[in-house]
């Protein structure tokens, strides 16, 4: 089985949600369901040194969608068998089975699953699965303006870029071993930091 | 906490309490010898249907969480990996032994072993459930859950409303009665349980859970409130409190009934475990975001 | 280097027909995802392309895909839109997909706001019906009324103002909703010049200083190198500039992603981090707003000193850099050496004198001065935000002459500052539709409009009038076309909505937008015009490029709206003048004729609009392989290849600003002059914040506000330092009132290290929301900002004001 993945450069994202909305359009999401999203993170202070400002400021952005895990906790933990993941490893859920218990939802530590109240059902990351059989890529790579989205599988992209994924927000790696590979910001910090936090909370989950 | 997970404080409550009903009457068949009179066959019958009770109305509770509730069917799929899926077929399961349980009591079947077999499968079964459910809870991604103190507190809910609810049973029964020799040794029985349930409560709330205000960074920071912790003690005290005077005061003195004094204070216990089991799910965050 | 692969030729023809990608290996299996599925609706849905001639090929689920451009309002890129159609109405939009995204000639990628623009195009709010006001002005009542009676309305008022007053009482003022031909103000503009013309304008809201002040350093406005030569440059300073969120065309943020892949360190300069010093930069370096020139000054003492300034370049190719190379007859004036120094005002520049002012570590500034002294080539690119400020020459000037003594102008890699249009022949034209001449010579500056109606008559040159001694008379009415100046985008909102309410002052206003606008709720009359979607239109670059972009008529114009161009069409046959307005043409045959206009200006290789149409690839483009350098001729030969100047040189010392006689805040050579409203003036007892307003992702100026999904990414939030906000009880998410003299607002705050402490973020643009007490519940920062203009540019100086935050109980 191939294992699909998202490469994401954080060194160079700025932020600019254009993959957001793209996913948004191209899946007619409603408001609220952002499958791919983007966290702005930062921390650190301002130092006052007589009249000058010293800025010991962090920040970086990150945007990501579900993971499509290697070991999807979200899939193990449905009691409907409603996530299954199909031959290239892409997660997708079975709107025709998930009763919206949303328990899936609590497990995710990548808040890739987003009830939809209209549907009534889990929904998440298709990994735009009808354009990769199309042969295009995915709606939010081909939208970054930074060109900082790609996608490709587990294994090229490791060993293109190495393994690096254990960046805050992400949590460590060993919950669901997450098909993503990522290239630090500058400020990037490992996942057990404090310190720091999303400061656009309202941005991603309001 | 969203509104949404008042259905789950209730499932899981009196899922528990059902469970925690046959552990009382286990205890109770092994310490207190003369159990043989009629009075406390009656007993058994009302405990059992109360469990009934329970868990049905946890399960018509359950479904107004999900959101389809026609593909509830399909919940019974993933025994293999989920343990939500293992904790619904154990609850029916659980209500299922418990209507065997009652059928054979009702139509008073001559071997009594038949009972206590299906007594005894009812009780592990529920047992097991309870663990499920705990487990169901135990998510390796949600920190403040995955930890002992899930199960402590679980079972001990099983404990507390168990025996709350078989000690009503009593006072129902007893009431306007002279209270009776065997039935006074089980509520003495029963008191001591629910000592041990509000001592492993507070134990568990000072000592195992883990410390909420460590957490920081993540997008889900709990929404707990110190008025709901406040709530919780202070009606797990009253209903102790109350408890107590009524062993002391009421319980010993022929003729001197005082169940009211027991509703009241079971009640309390139970507004304690529901405000317990409000902040068990307003403690959620996962790792991540 | 991958990028300048000489034998690479943009592919020809549509991306449809390219075949696969790279990625048709990736196959994927049984599709769960419901609703993902294509779910082709076999139903007798119709062919679009027959209904308007579309050129893209029928799927099987009757989706025609077309490309077009982004609706070129005004917002800093030019895209290339991938819309799919189905039964008449866009079902999803994608991006440019043409193949081979290299930097000679990269994808047109849009940003947020083309991709969510289904949004905006199917607004419910979108304006359907020509209305009359009927309650008071600025109140927002109006009565559906038919074209004819508008048209009639508006011809007549026309004629009328026309003959009390004179043209110049005229103004279509200054408006960049849409720059694609036949929808923008220049359609109007051009009616109005057949019909003896109407009050000239001259400079923008968006670059008065940095437009007006450049010519004086180098003669010309273009200052720039073709952006493929940026990854030549080994250290590049972002001076107030943000291009990942204004884009400053298409890709600049990608080329400077490129730049810095290939070794150059960049910073930015800004009183925010903001996303271009988060993505972008390699160190973000936090400025008092309005202190650059003192920066500036403190950089060059700094190299000057440090003996790191380019002498032989300065030697050959300036003026002014110190007193060996003064002008005739002004040997004895301050030079800039002198000024740097403080030969004359005994203030030598140091890093410590700009620490106090600019709120940099000294220690910082000499880092910096040190680098962008000694690594070379260096580019100093600066934006435009801090050019719209009290003095906002002052740090255009300085910047150009930073440049000039690192000796940074004429080399690839290098920059020489200033407003920077691209070389070598300016870049984009952006308008092409000819608007003609203007018989009223009488010209103001564009920020100047409210001046000139209360008080028209009365300016003179003092006020930048040129053109003519006087004005004829005061403004008395104002058609306002792709515009929201006339309430949101101009200074002090509450000023402005005085001086429209009041009907003895402009007599008559139309408004002609899509959407009801702050501005719309002041007209007389209001006009519905279509998006540049429902009708034909063209646009190239913003700033830079070299492409044009084909925007095809791909929907019916929705109930009775019409295009800018149909309505002055029909205004021009009220008015006996069809034939002189349109030459017989209509909507498409102008974007004919705009295409042939390419061929016989930038691009001699454009394929006629059939073959364009039929393509229907989005975009004409020339790959740029070998990058123009600005400045080469020159600096090679300075005596054959002469400056536009006085000098024929650059000029760090500008005679002709030495002419104007204003010194205090005209000076000669550039330099810090504290400003008018400022934390170190006595206002800042009672006003003690800073107040910026960039340019907000979520919109175009004012153009996209409300439009739900840009709102969801970025809502409109006050920024504030946690250090003014505790201080004041303010946390996360809190409501707050930001006030100062003029007005006053109430939006909600957002808490953010990632701005310098004594400055509040208040993003440009919102609309205009009063209550019955004035106050703004929307947050339109003009509602705070100033009125008064800059002395040399006459221009918009809004980002300079001092405010006061409070929480709102
Ligand atoms: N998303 C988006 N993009 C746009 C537009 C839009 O409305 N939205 N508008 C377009 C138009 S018409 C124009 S003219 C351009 C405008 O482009 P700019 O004028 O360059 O944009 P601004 O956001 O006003 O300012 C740029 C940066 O300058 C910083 N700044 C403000 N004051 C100062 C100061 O005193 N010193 C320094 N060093 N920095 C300062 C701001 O924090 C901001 O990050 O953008 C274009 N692009
Ligand atoms: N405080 C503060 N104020 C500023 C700035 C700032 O930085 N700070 N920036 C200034 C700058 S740089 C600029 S360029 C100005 C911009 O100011 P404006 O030129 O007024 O730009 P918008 O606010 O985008 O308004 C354009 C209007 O045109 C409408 N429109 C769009 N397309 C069409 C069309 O095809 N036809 C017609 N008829 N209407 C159309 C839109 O709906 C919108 O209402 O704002 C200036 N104002
Ligand atoms: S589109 Fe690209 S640059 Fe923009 S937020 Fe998404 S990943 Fe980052
Ligand atoms: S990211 Fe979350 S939803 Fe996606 S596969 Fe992993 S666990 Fe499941
Ligand atoms: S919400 Fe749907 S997908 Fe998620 S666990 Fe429940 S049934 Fe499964
Ligand atoms: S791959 Fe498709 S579904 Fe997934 S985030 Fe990107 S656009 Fe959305
Ligand atoms: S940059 Fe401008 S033209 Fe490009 S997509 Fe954004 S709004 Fe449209
Ligand atoms: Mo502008």
């Amino acid at each position: 089985m191939t294992q699909l993945a998202f490469y994401f450069d954080a060194s160079a994202c700025s932020g600019c949600k254009t993959c957001q909305v793209a996913c948004k359009d191209k899946h007619d999401s409603p408001m609220g369901i952002r499958w791919r999203r983007v966290y702005e993170v930062s921390g650190g202070d301002w130092i006052r040194n007589g009249p000058a400002w010293i800025p010991n400021i962090f920040s970086y952005h990150v945007s990501m969608a579900c993971n499509h895990c290697e070991d999807p906790i979200c899939k193990t933990s449905c009691p409907n068998k409603a996530i299954v993941k199909d031959e290239q490893g892409v997660v997708l859920i079975d709107y025709d089975r998930c009763m919206g218990c949303k328990y899936c939802e609590w497990t995710c530590p990548y808040g890739a699953l987003q009830f939809d109240p209209a549907k009534r059902v889990m929904t998440k990351c298709t990994f735009c699965a009808d354009y990769l059989e199309e042969g295009k890529d995915p709606s939010c790579v081909s939208a970054c303006p930074m060109r900082v989205l790609d996608y490709g599988t587990l294994e090229d992209l490791e060993k293109k870029h190495g393994r690096h994924r254990e960046y805050f927000p992400l949590p460590a790696d060993k919950y669901t071993r997450p098909a993503v590979v990522i290239k630090p910001h500058k400020h990037s910090r490992n996942y057990d930091t404090k310190e720091l936090k999303i400061i656009n909370k309202e941005e991603v989950t309001g | 906490m969203s509104s949404n997970e008042w259905p789950l404080v209730f499932f899981t409550m009196l899922s528990q309490m059902s469970a925690g009903i046959l552990l009382s009457m286990l205890i109770l068949w092994l310490s207190v010898k003369n159990i043989e009179y009629e009075q406390v066959e009656t007993l058994k019958k009302t405990l059992i249907l109360i469990a009934i009770a329970g868990m049905v109305t946890a399960l018509v509770l359950s479904f107004f969480h999900l959101s389809l509730p026609q593909h509830a069917i399909y919940a019974l799929s993933n025994i293999r990996t989920s343990w939500l899926s293992r904790e619904i077929i154990l609850a029916s399961i659980f209500l299922l032994t418990l209507i065997l349980c009652y059928t054979s009591l009702q139509f008073n079947m001559p071997h009594r072993a038949l009972f206590n077999q299906l007594f005894l499968a009812s009780l592990i079964v529920g047992i097991i459930f309870t663990w499920a459910i705990t487990r169901v809870y135990m998510i390796p991604t949600v920190p403040l859950w995955d930890t002992p103190s899930t199960p402590v507190s679980f079972f001990n809910t099983a404990l507390m409303l168990g025996a709350g609810a078989t000690l009503v049973a009593t006072g129902i029964l007893s009431s306007g009665k002279a209270a009776l020799t065997p039935v006074a040794q089980l509520q003495s029985v029963l008191y001591f349980m629910i000592t041990a349930a509000v001592f492993i409560s507070l134990l568990n709330m000072f000592l195992l859970q883990p410390d909420i205000g460590a957490v920081s960074g993540s997008l889900h920071t709990p929404a707990v409130s110190d008025s709901w912790q406040t709530v919780r003690i202070v009606f797990l005290l009253a209903g102790y409190t109350a408890l107590t005077y009524w062993i002391a005061y009421q319980a010993p003195h022929p003729g001197g009934s005082g169940s009211m004094l027991i509703y009241i204070a079971v009640f309390c216990l139970f507004l304690s475990e529901m405000a317990g089991r409000h902040l068990f799910y307003a403690s959620y965050f996962r790792v991540g975001v | 280097m991958k990028e300048f692969d000489p034998n690479y030729r943009a592919p020809e023809g549509n991306p449809d027909e390219q075949g696969m990608n790279r990625r048709c290996f990736l196959k994927t299996g049984a599709l769960f995802a419901g609703g993902m599925a294509a779910f082709g609706s076999l139903l007798g849905c119709g062919d679009d392309r027959k209904r308007i001639r579309l050129p893209g090929r029928l799927e099987p689920d009757g989706t025609v895909i077309v490309r077009g451009g982004c609706p070129a309002h005004n917002c800093g890129g030019r895209c290339v839109l991938k819309f799919f159609i189905k039964e008449g109405e866009i079902v999803r939009i994608e991006t440019d997909d043409r193949p081979g995204d290299d930097i000679s000639d990269p994808q047109l990628r849009a940003c947020i706001r083309g991709r969510a623009y289904r949004r905006r195009q199917y607004h419910p709010e979108r304006l359907q019906y020509p209305m009359r006001r009927t309650g008071k002005r600025g109140e927002g009542k109006f009565e559906r009324i038919s074209w004819d009676e508008a048209l009639d309305m508006m011809a007549s008022e026309l004629q009328r103002v026309k003959k009390k007053y004179g043209n110049a009482s005229i103004l279509v003022p200054y408006g960049t909703g849409s720059y694609t031909q036949t929808n923008g103000r220049q359609t109007a503009a051009r009616l109005m010049n057949l019909f003896g013309g109407s009050l000239g304008f001259y400079n923008s809201y968006s670059w008065a200083c940095i437009s007006r002040a450049t010519p004086y350093v180098y003669g010309t406005g273009i200052t720039g190198n073709q952006r493929q030569d940026w990854v030549h440059s080994r250290y590049i300073i972002m001076w107030g500039w943000n291009p990942a969120e204004m884009r400053d065309g298409t890709n600049t943020e990608y080329f400077l992603k490129k730049a810095r892949e290939n070794g150059a360190r960049i910073i930015c300069i800004d009183p925010r981090m903001s996303m271009s010093a988060t993505a972008l930069a390699d160190e973000w370096i936090p400025i008092r707003p309005g202190t650059d020139a003192a920066l500036m000054s403190a950089m060059a003492y700094v190299i000057i000193s440090e003996d790191l300034h380019d002498k032989e370049f300065i030697r050959r190719c300036c003026v002014g850099f110190d007193k060996s190379q003064m002008p005739e007859g002004l040997e004895g004036e301050e030079s800039y050496s002198d000024y740097i120094f403080g030969k004359r005002d005994g203030q030598p520049k140091t890093p410590e004198w700009a620490e106090a002012i600019t709120g940099i570590p000294r220690q910082t500034i000499l880092r910096i001065a040190r680098e962008y002294g000694s690594i070379k080539p260096a580019m100093l690119y600066q934006g435009y935000g801090m050019q719209r400020r009290a003095y906002g020459e002052q740090p255009v000037l300085g910047g150009c002459v930073l440049s000039a003594i690192t000796g940074n102008v004429g080399i690839p890699g290098g920059w020489a500052s200033g407003i920077a249009l691209q070389a070598e022949d300016g870049g984009p034209f952006w308008n092409i539709f000819p608007t003609g001449r203007n018989p009223v010579s009488a010209t103001i500056p564009v920020f100047l409009w409210t001046e000139a109606i209360i008080r028209g008559k009365e300016m003179g040159p003092e006020d930048g009038l040129i053109g003519a001694e006087k004005l004829d008379s005061n403004i008395k009415l104002i058609w306002c076309v792709a515009s929201n100046i006339l309430i949101n985008q101009h200074a002090d909102t509450n000023r402005s909505a005085k001086i429209l309410k009041d009907e003895n002052l402009v007599e008559f206003i139309a408004v002609q937008d899509q959407f009801m606008t702050p501005s719309a709720k002041f007209a007389d009359l209001l006009l519905p015009v279509c998006t540049q979607l429902e009708m034909w239109g063209l646009q190239d670059g913003w700033k830079y490029g070299d492409e044009v972009i084909l925007m095809p008529h791909l929907l019916e114009k929705p109930a009775e709206t019409k295009s800018d161009y149909e309505i002055a069409s029909e205004l021009a046959e009220r008015l006996g003048l069809k034939n002189e307005y349109t030459l017989g043409r209509d909507e498409r045959d102008w974007i004919e004729w705009a295409v042939k206009y390419y061929k016989n200006t930038r691009f001699p290789d454009i394929p006629d609009l059939e073959r364009l149409h039929e393509m229907n690839r989005g975009v004409y483009t020339r790959p740029i392989h070998e990058p123009k350098v600005a400045f080469a001729d020159f600096r090679r030969d300075p005596g054959k290849y002469p400056l536009n100047t006085p000098s024929g040189k650059i000029e760090i010392f500008s005679r002709q600003l030495y002419d104007m006689g204003k010194p205090e805040t005209i000076p000669a050579v550039p330099k810090y002059i504290q400003e008018w409203e400022s934390p170190f003036g006595e206002e800042s007892k009672k006003f003690p914040l800073q107040a910026i307003g960039h340019h907000y992702m979520s919109r175009v100026h004012s153009t996209h506000d409300g439009i739900d999904w840009l709102e969801e990414a970025f809502p409109q939030r006050v920024f504030m330092n946690p250090i003014d906000a505790t201080p004041r009880n303010i946390r996360d998410g809190d409501y707050v009132t930001v006030f100062n003299e003029r007005g006053k607002i109430q939006i909600r705050c957002r808490i953010t290290n990632k701005i310098m402490p004594g400055v509040v973020n208040i993003p440009q643009g919102a609309w205009w929301k009063p209550d019955k007490d004035g106050t703004d519940h929307r947050g339109n920062v003009n509602v705070l900002t100033s009125h008064r203009w800059t002395p040399l540019a006459f221009g918009n100086a809004q980002h300079t004001i001092m405010v006061e935050v409070r929480k709102v109980m």
